[in-house]
């Protein structure tokens, strides 16, 4: 067996060997192909598109993935030139710079570029890219996974866009804004509120908001901001708190503030609004503050002169507004009544067209004025619709700065039953003055009457005494006895001095009751013959000045002055202690003036006020029924005026 | 020489009467009491003179004045009146009247100026 036992023996430990070679060939082909199976579920299956291509860029490898992602087959894709397949034009030079360093030996990792489908569509693609290697490490190729980025980019450049947006939003808008965490600090603020507070943004981080705003509170504790008395009613504080701890959001609430402002306190009105926001798993909460400071001040004012007008609208009869063209602004109901139309048919309209033209005109005159001098005005008129009468009261409205007058409005009055009422006292006043003039008439008549009377009767009487005294007399003139005759004579002749004073006395009466010159010759020339006889009484120099002759005057009239100046004469006399009297007569514009001007004492004021002397009062009564006035006034030295 | 008296009272009337009754060519040919009756008078019996009181009823004696003078009458007028007042003097010299006597004070003159005027007579 030397050879062939040997050799058999070596066969079969040849066999042997090779069976266990076989066994673990098979093993290791099973392992292969597990692996292999692997590689290929990887390969067919993965989401990255597989593409190995070697040194010549022709593709050796081509997944599902990628057939999906360039619209290539395998069969189309394997052996060709991938820069045809699916390098688009514009990226082929970032393609050549990658390629070119792979095969240098770089790794290039998650290069995004443009590809080109089989269908001409453009993608975005994110390349991790490696090299292949042979067993002995020399590079054969490369394997390149793809991942359709083309959606994720678009995202993303949404998502930028969105933020730039947003960011411009977060620091464009006129609001504050901050980001506030559960301490109550803020964390992010935006441009508009370093405008307001002064700060920078960076200064702002990490205050509390009340300092940060420069609440006047911010300071009042020790810990600042959230724990003075006043912070816990702190509306802004309370809705960020409640956000934050409960998620819930409150927009849009009012609520007021001080502020110190460099030294100066100021108080504003926020509209505030909290939100939650969830940022890296801190609940914060978004506040939104604008400053309402300027609207709710106005609101405030309005407000108020609203109510004020209101109640002043509701009140008042009629009250309306209207602009310079007398276009209704405004119309409360009391006024729409008197319209019986609806407050709608008349707004927007003019006075004009509800009015005569000879009433707009008088109305726009009184609108006119108000826009002019920017002050009220006040008319009474008669409608020319129903004769009412009203008071009509114009006011200006005036724009915020109280400079210009914007519009009018106006308050109209029913005082028709004032002015009925006023009209009756003004009849009753000229009847009551009708029936004082004429009783002073009759009493006058009256006098007249007694004086022509006595006059004209005692006068013949005495003429006759006077006859008969003169025959007595021629008998007497026989009487022998010298004595005797010369007695008796002497008595005669003393008779008839008594009887020539007698008819004085009654000339005198009758002149002072009714003087015939006042009625033969006038007022003027009854007024100098009166001087000229108190001139003679009284001795007081008197003096007359008349610009007239005579003057036509009816007999109410003349008599009226006459007694006037009558008895300012009478009171020179018993008062005065006056040595000349002026009497000025004359017209002027239509009217009568009569002046009785002394230089005595001077009347007093109070005696003229009291006018217990019925002289004084009766000269005004007088006065007044002709329709004229006296004017009494007197100084010491200058003498008294009697002015009528 | 004829007198015609206008006077509305009666005392006054007869009182003149009895001072002129004895004064030689004088007649006293009536008595006028208004002005009315005045002008016929005067137109009838055409009196040399007129003693003329200022008042009457109706219109003032002095219109019976204007009226003696606008119809030129050749007669002397003797103004007698109870209103013996510069006014009324002045009016009546302006109208033309010949004398202006105060019925009571002065009424003794009116004898002498009768006579006068009736030696003046032509």
């Amino acid at each position: 067996m030397d050879d062939e036992t040997k050799s058999k023996q070596e066969l079969i430990n040849e066999l042997i060997v090779l069976r266990q070679k076989v066994a673990a060939y098979e093993e290791i082909k099973e392992e292969l192909h597990a692996s292999e199976e692997l590689y290929r579920n990887v390969f067919t299956t993965s989401p990255l598109g597989f593409v190995v291509w070697d040194r010549e860029y022709r593709v050796l490898e081509w997944n599902e993935q990628s057939e999906k992602m360039f619209g290539w087959t395998r069969e189309e894709a394997v052996g060709a030139n991938f820069y045809d397949l699916i390098v688009s034009v514009e990226a082929k030079h970032i393609v050549e710079s990658i390629l070119k360093d792979l095969l240098d030996g770089r790794i290039e990792r998650h290069i995004v570029h443009e590809n080109i489908t089989k269908d001409g569509k453009r993608i975005l693609c994110e390349w991790n890219n490696s090299v292949l290697r042979d067993h002995d490490g020399n590079m054969i190729g490369a394997i390149s996974l793809a991942l359709d980025v083309t959606e994720r980019k678009r995202s993303e450049e949404a998502l930028r866009d969105r933020e730039e947006e947003l960011v411009a939003i977060y620091e464009n808008a006129p609001l504050i804004m901050l980001l506030v965490d559960k301490e109550w600090r803020i964390k992010k603020t935006n441009a508009f509120t370093t405008q307001l507070t002064g700060r920078s943004v960076g200064d702002m981080i990490d205050l509390r908001c009340g300092e940060a705003l420069c609440c006047i509170h911010a300071l009042d504790t020790q810990e600042g901001c959230g724990f003075g008395p006043a912070c816990k009613d702190c509306t802004l504080r309370l809705a960020a708190i409640d956000t934050i701890e409960t998620g819930q959001s409150h927009p849009g609430v009012e609520m007021s503030m001080r502020l110190s402002d460099g030294g100066k306190e100021r108080d504003v009105f926020f509209l505030v609004s909290t939100r939650e926001l969830v940022t890296k798993g801190n609940p914060m909460a978004l506040v939104s503050i604008q400053d309402i400071t300027i609207r709710k001040k106005m609101e405030n004012a309005l407000r108020e002169s609203e109510d004020k007008y209101r109640s002043l609208a509701a009140t008042a009869d009629s009250m309306y507004l209207v602009d310079m063209d007398g276009r209704y602004l405004f119309m409360n109901e009391g006024h729409a009544k008197r319209f019986s139309l609806i407050t709608d048919r008349i707004i927007g309209r003019t006075f004009g067209d509800f009015h005569s033209e000879k009433a707009t005109k008088e109305f726009m005159d009184k609108v006119e004025k108000v826009f002019i001098t920017g002050s009220s005005v006040q008319h009474e008129y008669q409608s020319e619709r129903d004769g009412r009468y009203f008071l009509r009261t114009f006011s200006p409205v005036k724009d915020q700065d109280e400079w210009a007058t914007i519009s009018v409005s106006i308050v109209s009055k029913d005082i028709t039953g004032r002015k009925r009422m006023e009209e009756m006292l003004e009849s009753s006043r000229e009847q009551l003055r009708a029936l004082a003039g004429r009783l002073q008439s009759a009493r006058e008549e009256e006098r007249k009457q007694i004086a022509r009377e006595i006059h004209d009767d005692l006068g013949s009487a005495m003429t006759g005494l006077k006859i008969d005294l003169s025959h007595i007399t021629a008998g007497l003139l026989e009487i022998e006895n010298d004595a005797k005759r010369e007695s008796c004579l002497h008595e005669a002749k003393e008779m008839a001095k008594l009887i020539d004073l007698m008819i004085h006395t009654v000339r005198r009466i009758m002149m002072e009751l009714r003087p015939s010159i006042l009625d033969d010759f006038g007022l003027v020339a009854a007024i100098e013959w009166h001087l000229q006889d108190f001139q003679k009484r009284t001795g007081i120099q008197c003096e007359f000045i008349s610009a007239l002759e005579e003057i036509d005057l009816s007999e109410e009239y003349s008599t009226a002055i006459y007694r006037i100046v009558q008895e300012s004469l009478t009171n020179v006399a018993r008062h005065a202690n006056a040595t000349r009297v002026t009497v000025t007569f004359g017209e002027k514009s239509g009217n009568v003036m009569l002046e009785v001007r002394d230089n005595g004492i001077g009347i007093r004021k109070e005696q003229v006020a009291g006018s217990k002397s019925l002289g004084l009062s009766g000269m005004k009564e007088r006065a007044l029924l002709i329709g004229g006035t006296v004017d009494i006034s007197g100084s010491p030295g200058k003498g008294t005026t009697v002015l009528v | 020489m004829k007198v015609l008296i206008v006077d509305d009272s009666k005392i006054v009337c007869n009182g003149l009467r009895q001072m002129l009754i004895n004064i030689a060519d004088v007649v006293v040919v009536g008595e006028a009491h208004n002005t009315g009756e005045a002008v016929t008078a005067i137109t009838e019996l055409k009196p040399a003179v007129v003693i003329l009181d200022i008042h009457l009823p109706g219109p003032s004696g002095i219109e019976v004045l204007k009226d003696i003078r606008d119809k030129k009458l050749p007669i002397r007028v003797i103004m007698l009146t109870n209103y013996p007042y510069p006014q009324y003097r002045k009016k009546c010299e302006e109208l033309g009247s010949d004398y202006f006597i105060d019925k009571v004070t002065e009424i003794e003159i009116i004898t002498e100026v009768i006579e006068k005027l009736v030696k003046n007579k032509p």
